[in-house]
């Protein structure tokens, strides 16, 4: 069996997320977009944005922090941060600045599903009652209700939307899929895992691996060398190299 | 040199900052005018007898953005304690729409002591673009005190008013005080006007519109508002005259959403069904967000007795009021 692979590469398992690109929130529209009270605020954090490094920006949104505690734009720097330390392999990172991040703005769906998808990571495998699962499912839950209750800037046109719906849609299903994983349903994951997949315009590997990883874990070991060997085509690196580890593995096994 | 100098940035200061926010409703989707020839008259700019401004005037003087920005950061490279060399820099990259890095620019030039009556209004401006507008209007607030007799301060912070917040009395005075210093300008004519009709003192913005209509005709420059506000204030009074004026803004701008709902509504008004119905689809693609004219599709073709068409267009109504709110 392969064993769920390591924390730090978990971490980069993490939803890609078109909205984490934004330098001033996509779905944000003019009226509503937080607003720096100072030229100097303002600098300071497009000094976040050109961070030449993780752990850099990390250091300046701390910084951006202790300066301008009341920015109305701190809440996008700690998303800034959670996904510096997601970059960074840190749990701990992720998670406390994402729910700094969530305080100031809780129906972000980004942080929702960014949480959502990384809480589970520190959870052993067959564990049923771990709070962190419930809590990725409850951030999961916000994230359809936040969907259905979105109202977008003109400058999103429906189509984009229907895209980024879509992307955010099999994000959460991966979520939920990691956490049935995590609780032992295996058929639960599969078919959350199989979502994801489905539905997602933008073919993702990390969720194609964790489809593969289900499936060898059900003993589906054909279905797992489909979706292991899609998810090494999509990659990234470290997303290629677990799924060649996998299918070495699965090689042993018979189809 | 310096005389070009000063002409470039007169005729080209701020000339196409149609940046995207100003255009996310229908009725702001017309560029920015232009920023005017006395801004930049008072300060010796010894960088402009450089060789390097020689080589980069040529793609400024024809917006060739492109070309023009390697060379401006090789004058910042050359001249990095210039604060007129960051300004251009600035200046081209908000050209660019790269509105993060022109602020940054433009912020070096600020810092490196530049007392520039043009980079206030244009850092203003980058600051618009990404919907930052508190520093928006410190700056605008700053270039008026530097430069009190430039309209264009007022015009834009009236513009932010009557668009953004929609304080169409505040927009009104900023209008009313760029109008004072810049009486002929058609388009700060119009804006003053929409706010008079906004606050329902429609023969006040019926002079206006009409001024503008004037105005424009001597210059022969294609801005249609002035006649799409006739048309809205003639509408229900004078059918002909709405249709003529919505007939004339469609013919100006045809790629105004807000031109080709007033001539659809016209066109039902005077019982051309066919042309109502043509003019709403071509709104729906001039602005696919806007739930609004599917709605009068769906009614119109209901009419028509089209009811496959008309379901079509209730059901993308429905959902285009859930995403967008309206």
């Amino acid at each position: 069996m392969v064993r769920e692979c390591s924390f730090a590469v978990l971490l980069c398992l993490s939803c890609r997320l078109p909205v984490a690109q934004a330098q001033f929130e996509l779905l944000v529209g003019p009226r509503q977009a937080p607003q720096a009270h100072s030229a100097q605020e303002l600098d300071d954090y497009l000094e976040i944005l050109d961070a030449p490094s993780d752990r850099e920006r990390v250091r300046l949104v701390e910084a951006f922090a202790q300066h301008h505690r009341h920015s109305e734009l701190l809440g996008i720097a700690y998303q800034y941060q959670m996904l510096a330390y997601r970059g960074l392999n840190d749990y701990d990172g992720v998670v406390q600045s994402g729910e700094r991040a969530l305080k100031l703005h809780p129906d972000n769906l980004n942080t929702l599903l960014i949480l959502a998808n990384t809480l589970p990571n520190r959870v052993a495998t067959g564990t049923v009652d771990d709070p962190r699962l419930a809590q990725a499912e409850q951030y999961v839950r916000l994230v359809f209700e936040g969907i259905e209750r979105m109202k977008l800037p003109r400058s999103v046109s429906p189509q984009r939307w229907q895209e980024l719906r879509l992307e955010m849609e099999a994000s959460a299903h991966e979520a939920l899929g990691h956490v049935a994983t995590k609780r032992g349903k295996l058929q639960e994951a599969i078919l959350e895992f199989e979502r994801a997949v489905q539905q997602n315009p933008v073919p993702q590997g990390s969720q194609f691996y964790r489809l593969g990883v289900a499936y060898m874990l059900a003993q589906k070991n054909d279905s797992a060398r489909e979706a292991l060997s899609r998810a090494a085509e999509l990659g990234p690196d470290g997303i290629r190299k677990m799924a060649n580890m996998a299918m070495q593995k699965l090689s042993t096994k018979p189809h | 040199m310096m005389k070009r100098t000063t002409t470039f940035l007169l005729l080209t200061c701020i000339r196409l900052f149609a940046a995207p926010a100003w255009a996310e409703e229908p009725r702001e989707k017309e560029n920015l005018s232009d920023v005017p020839a006395a801004v930049l008259k008072s300060q010796y700019l010894s960088i402009a007898e450089s060789a390097d401004f020689r080589e980069l005037w040529p793609y400024l003087d024809a917006q060739r953005w492109g070309e023009a920005k390697p060379l401006a950061e090789q004058l910042v490279a050359k001249h990095p304690q210039e604060p007129f060399s960051h300004f251009l820099l600035g200046y081209i990259l908000l050209r660019q729409h790269d509105n993060m890095s022109a602020i940054r620019s433009l912020r070096r030039a600020e810092r490196l002591g530049s007392k520039h009556p043009a980079l206030p209004k244009t850092i203003g401006l980058a600051y618009y673009a990404i919907n930052q507008f508190l520093l928006f209007k410190q700056q605008m607030q700053k270039g008026i005190e530097l430069a009190p007799d430039d309209p264009w301060p007022h015009y834009y912070l009236g513009l932010y008013e009557a668009t953004v917040t929609e304080n169409f009395a505040a927009a009104l005075g900023h209008f009313d005080r760029a109008l004072a210093l810049r009486p002929d300008d058609a388009k700060m004519i119009y804006y003053r006007g929409f706010c008079h009709e906004m606050l329902d003192q429609r023969d006040l913005a019926r002079k206006d519109y009409e001024e503008a209509i004037g105005r424009l005709n001597s210059s022969e420059a294609s801005f249609s508002l002035p006649h799409q506000g006739m048309a809205r204030l003639l509408a229900s009074t004078d059918s002909p005259a709405a249709l003529r004026h919505a007939e004339l803004a469609v013919a100006q701008e045809v790629s105004v959403v807000a031109n080709h709902s007033i001539l659809a509504k016209m066109y039902e008004v005077m019982g051309r069904i066919p042309e109502a119905i043509r003019e709403l689809k071509a709104a729906v693609r001039a602005d696919p967000t806007l739930a609004a004219p599917h709605y009068q599709l769906y009614r119109l073709l209901t009419k028509q007795g089209e009811e496959s068409g008309a379901s079509r267009e209730l059901a993308e109504f429905q959902k285009l009021k859930m995403l967008y709110g309206s």
